[in-house]
C-alpha cells in the first residue's frame, strides 16, 4: 500500500535536490529555480498528509493554495528584481560580489 | 461563531496600517508635483504617521484576550505589547526617512506603503497561533523589505545588498516551509498548542524535532542569529541607511515575537534549554569578535545586532515565566537603542555622506545632540548602567541563571564585556579627538527623533517597573491562558 | 500492485528524473525546462493522491505561469556569464554529500515515523476547501492579496526605476 512515507521520501527527494542546486548554483536566476524546487517538495508533503493523516484535511489543502499564491508573488519579485538588476551589470552572476565582503 | 464585523473590529490596528499604506499609494495620484519639485511628500509622510497613530490608538480599544477564526489567531496582551512596539518602530523610521528618502529613490509614496505593510505584517506575526498563519504573515514581513531594498537607484552597493537579501528569504523561506511540513505530518496539526501537546508527553516523534530544526533557519534568518546571520553585515552596510535602521529593528523582532509566543505555549512541553543556548552563546561570540574589527558604522552595528540577538536568546534559552518577559523588555530596549543609533548614522550619512567610524570623531563639538544620542544609544547597547540596556541585560542574565544556566550567564557575561570595547570605542572617538572638522547639521525631525529615543534610553532604563510588569503580565497571561 | 500505485511509482520517477535534469543542466533555459517536465509530473502525483484540485492548480500556476515567468526573465536578462562561482564556498562535493547525507537522515527519519503510515483517503471535496478558505483561513486570504499587491508594486517600482524623474 502507497502511504504518506513514500510521498515523504518523494518530497525529501525533491527537496534534497532542490537544496544541492541552490548550493551549487552559480546564477540568481538558478537560485530561483532551485527553490521553485524545494517549494514543491513543501506542496506535496501538505497534500499528501492532508489526505492521509491530517485532522483537517481541507484546511491544509486550503493553506497549500495560499503557499501556492505566496510562492507566485515572491518568485515574480524575485525575477523582477534580477531582471532589473541584471540590465545594469552582470552581478546575476553571484560571484558579482566583489564590493561587499562575507 | 465570529461575524465580519468581529473580525474587522478586533483586527483593527492591522487594517488601519495596511489601509493606510493603500491611502499613501492613491494620494500619490492626485497630489499636485511642479517641475523637479514634490511638496506632497511630507504630507505623504504625516498621512503615515498618523495612520500609524491611530492604529495604536485602536490597539488600545481593541478587545483584549480574543481568539478569532477557529483559533488561528490570538489577540492579547503579547499582541499588543508587539503591536504597539512595531507602531513605533514604524513612525520612528518614517520619521528619519521623510528627509531623505527622495533622494535615493524617487519612489516615495511606494516606500512609506511598504514600510506600511510591512510594519503591519510585523503585527500580524504576533497574532498567529497557527504555523500556517505565520508562514503567511512571515512573508508580509519580508517581501516589502526586497523591494524597500531593490528601490534605491543607482548605488551598486544596494543593488548587491537587495540581491543578497533576496537569494537569502527565498532559501530560509524555503527551510522554514519545509520544517512547518514536517511538523505537520508528525503531529497532525499547525495549531503550536496542539504541537506543543504532542510534544508534552515526550512523545514528539523524530520526524516532528527533525522539522523543529528546519524551522529554526527560518526563525535565524529573521533575528540574524547564527546560523543564518551571514547576510547581515553585507545587506547593512548595502542599504539605505533608513531601511538598514527598519530592517535591524522591524525584522528582528518580528521573529523573536514569534519566538515567544511558540514557546510560552510549549514552555512545559519542549527542553530547548541547551539548544538555543548553543545558538545564544554561538551569536553572541561571533558577532562581538566580528564587531571588533569592523571600520564601517554599519557594518559593525550589524555585527553588534548578530550579538545582540545572541543576548536575547539567553533569555529564550531560560525558557520560563521570568525569561520571556525579561526578553520581551530586551526587545523593547534593544529597539530603542538601535533605532536611536541608527538615526544618527541616517543623519549623519545624509549629511556627510560617509559611513566610517573614524569619520565620527569630534563629533560631539561638531554636533553634540547627535553625539549624545549616538554615545547613549552605545552605551545602552553595551548596557552600562543608567541605561535601559543595562536592565535589560541584567534580566536576561539573572533569568538563565534562575533556570540554572550558570554557563550561560556567564558565557553571556563575558561577551559582554568583551562588547564593551567595540561600543567604548566609538564613544571615545565621538569625544576625545583633537582633529578640527566641519559642523555636521541635521534636520529637525532628526533631531526630535533623537531627543525622544535618548530620553527613552534614560528613563527607562531608571524606571524599569511599568515595562517589565507590562511584558510580565503579558506573558502570565499567555501561558495561563 | 493496484494501478494507482503503478502511478504513483512512475510519476515519482519521473519526477526526480526531472528535479535531476535541473540541477544537471549546462544552460539556464534547458533548467526551467526540466522544472515545468518537474511541475507536470507532480500534478500527475497529486491525481495519485485523488486530488484533482491540486492537480489543476499545479498545472495553471507552476506550470503554466511560474515556468513562463522564469521563461520570460531568462528572455530579459542578458546572457550572463555563468562563472564557476557558487552561493557557497564548499565545492560542490562536499555539498553534494552533505546534502546526500541530509537526505539519508530524512528517508529514515521516514521510513521509522509510525504517524506517515496511513494510506489515502477520499481528497476533500473542493467545496469544503473553499469554506476553509473564505472561513477560517479569511484572514489570510486577504492577506495573500496584499502580499501579490506588494510584489506588483514592488516589481513596477523595482524593474522602471531609472526612468522615473
Amino acid at each position: 500500500m502507497i502511504t504518506a512515507a513514500h510521498y515523504t521520501v518523494l518530497a525529501s527527494g525533491l527537496f534534497c535536490i532542490g537544496l544541492f542546486g541552490v548550493l551549487n548554483a552559480r546564477s540568481a536566476l538558478r537560485v530561483v529555480v532551485a527553490v521553485e524546487l524545494m517549494l514543491n517538495a513543501v506542496n506535496l508533503n501538505l497534500v499528501a498528509y492532508a489526505v492521509t493523516s491530517g485532522a483537517r484535511p481541507a484546511s491544509a489543502l486550503a493553506f497549500v493554495l495560499l503557499l501556492i499564491v505566496i510562492a507566485a508573488a515572491e518568485v515574480g519579485l524575485a525575477l523582477a528584481l534580477v531582471v532589473a538588476l541584471s540590465r545594469r551589470s552582470d552581478i546575476t552572476a553571484i560571484d558579482g560580489y566583489a564590493t561587499l565582503k562575507g | 461563531m465570529n461575524g465580519t464585523g468581529h473580525i474587522v473590529e478586533v483586527l483593527a490596528p492591522q487594517l488601519i496600517v495596511v489601509l493606510t499604506g493603500a491611502l499613501v499609494l492613491v494620494a500619490d495620484l492626485v497630489l499636485p508635483r511642479r517641475e523637479g519639485e514634490y511638496p506632497g511628500r511630507t504630507w505623504l509622510a504625516a498621512a503615515s504617521v498618523t495612520g500609524l497613530i491611530a492604529a495604536g490608538v485602536a490597539a488600545f480599544m481593541a478587545p483584549a484576550n480574543t481568539s478569532l477564526l477557529g483559533g488561528t489567531l490570538a489577540v492579547d496582551g503579547l499582541s499588543r505589547f508587539f503591536d504597539l512596539v512595531f507602531i513605533g518602530i514604524g513612525i520612528a523610521v518614517i520619521g528619519l526617512s521623510v528627509d531623505s528618502v527622495h533622494r535615493f529613490t524617487p519612489w516615495v509614496a511606494e516606500y512609506y506603503a511598504l514600510v506600511l505593510w510591512c510594519t503591519a505584517g510585523n503585527m500580524m506575526v504576533a497574532l498567529a497561533t497557527g504555523l500556517f498563519s505565520l508562514a503567511v504573515f512571515l512573508q508580509l514581513t519580508s517581501l516589502p523589505l526586497i523591494a524597500l531594498l531593490g528601490l534605491a537607484k543607482n548605488d551598486p552597493r544596494a543593488r548587491e545588498a537587495a540581491l543578497k537579501y533576496l537569494l537569502v528569504v527565498l532559501v530560509s523561506t524555503s527551510l522554514l516551509l519545509w520544517g512547518l511540513s514536517l511538523v505537520f505530518g508528525a503531529t497532525g496539526t499547525d495549531d503550536m498548542r496542539g504541537i506543543a501537546m504532542a510534544a508534552a508527553g515526550g512523545t514528539l516523534p523524530a520526524l516532528g524535532a527533525a522539522g523543529l530544526v528546519f524551522m529554526l533557519a527560518g526563525f535565524a534568518f529573521k533575528v540574524t542569529s547564527v546560523p543564518f546571520q551571514f547576510w547581515a553585515p553585507d545587506v547593512y552596510e548595502g542599504a539605505p541607511p533608513a531601511v538598514t535602521a527598519f530592517l535591524s529593528v522591524g525584522s528582528k523582532l518580528a521573529g523573536f515575537a514569534l519566538v515567544v509566543r511558540f514557546l510560552a505555549l510549549s514552555i512545559d512541553a519542549l527542553d530547548i534549554s541547551l539548544a538555543v543556548g548553543a545558538l545564544a552563546v554561538a551569536s553572541m561570540t561571533l558577532g562581538n569578535l566580528g564587531a571588533l574589527k569592523q571600520h564601517n558604522i554599519r557594518r559593525l552595528l550589524a555585527y553588534s545586532g548578530i550579538a545582540q540577538a545572541g543576548y536575547i536568546l539567553v533569555g529564550v534559552a531560560a525558557s520560563s515565566v521570568t525569561g520571556l518577559s525579561a526578553v520581551l523588555f530586551y526587545l523593547a530596549a534593544y529597539a530603542i537603542a538601535n533605532a536611536l543609533a541608527f538615526t544618527v548614522v541616517v543623519s549623519f550619512v545624509d549629511a556627510t555622506g560617509l559611513d566610517e567610524v573614524g569619520d565620527l570623531s569630534g563629533l560631539a563639538r561638531r554636533n553634540p545632540l547627535a553625539a549624545f544620542a549616538l554615545a547613549g544609544a552605545l552605551m545602552s547597547l553595551a548596557g552600562l548602567p543608567l541605561t535601559v540596556g543595562f536592565m535589560a541585560k541584567f534580566y536576561v542574565f539573572m533569568s538563565a541563571a534562575e533556570s540554572g544556566l550558570y554557563w550561560l550567564t556567564l558565557a553571556a557575561v563575558i561577551n559582554a564585556v568583551l562588547a564593551f570595547a567595540y561600543y567604548l570605542r566609538i564613544v571615545w572617538t565621538l569625544y576625545v579627538s583633537d582633529e578640527e572638522h566641519a559642523h555636521v547639521s541635521m534636520t529637525r525631525r532628526h533631531a526630535l527623533v533623537m531627543v525622544v529615543g535618548a530620553l527613552g534610553v534614560v528613563v527607562i532604563g531608571l524606571f524599569p517597573a511599568p515595562l517589565l510588569d507590562a511584558a510580565h503580565r503579558a506573558v502570565t497571561a499567555l501561558i495561563a491562558g | 500492485m493496484s494501478a494507482r500505485d503503478v502511478l504513483f511509482y512512475a510519476y515519482a520517477a519521473l519526477s526526480i528524473v526531472c528535479a535531476v535534469g535541473i540541477v544537471r543542466a549546462r544552460r539556464l533555459v534547458h533548467a526551467v525546462v526540466w522544472l515545468f517536465a518537474t511541475m507536470v509530473a507532480l500534478a500527475g502525483i497529486y491525481l495519485t493522491l485523488g486530488s484533482e484540485l491540486m492537480a489543476g492548480v499545479q498545472l495553471f500556476v507552476y506550470g503554466g505561469a511560474v515556468t513562463v515567468l522564469a521563461l520570460f526573465a531568462l528572455v530579459l536578462t542578458r546572457p550572463v556569464p555563468e562563472l564557476p562561482a557558487r552561493l557557497s564556498s564548499a565545492s560542490p562535493w562536499v555539498a553534494g554529500a552533505s546534502v546526500l547525507l541530509l537526505l539519508a537522515t530524512l528517508i529514515t527519519t521516514t521510513v521509522d515515523a509510525t504517524e506517515l503510515r496511513a494510506g489515502v483517503r477520499p481528497a476533500p471535496s473542493t467545496a469544503l476547501v473553499a469554506a476553509e478558505l473564505f472561513g477560517r483561513y479569511v484572514v489570510l486570504f486577504e492577506v495573500a492579496g496584499l502580499l501579490l499587491t506588494v510584489a506588483l508594486v514592488g516589481a513596477i517600482i523595482v524593474a522602471r526605476k531609472d526612468d522615473a524623474s
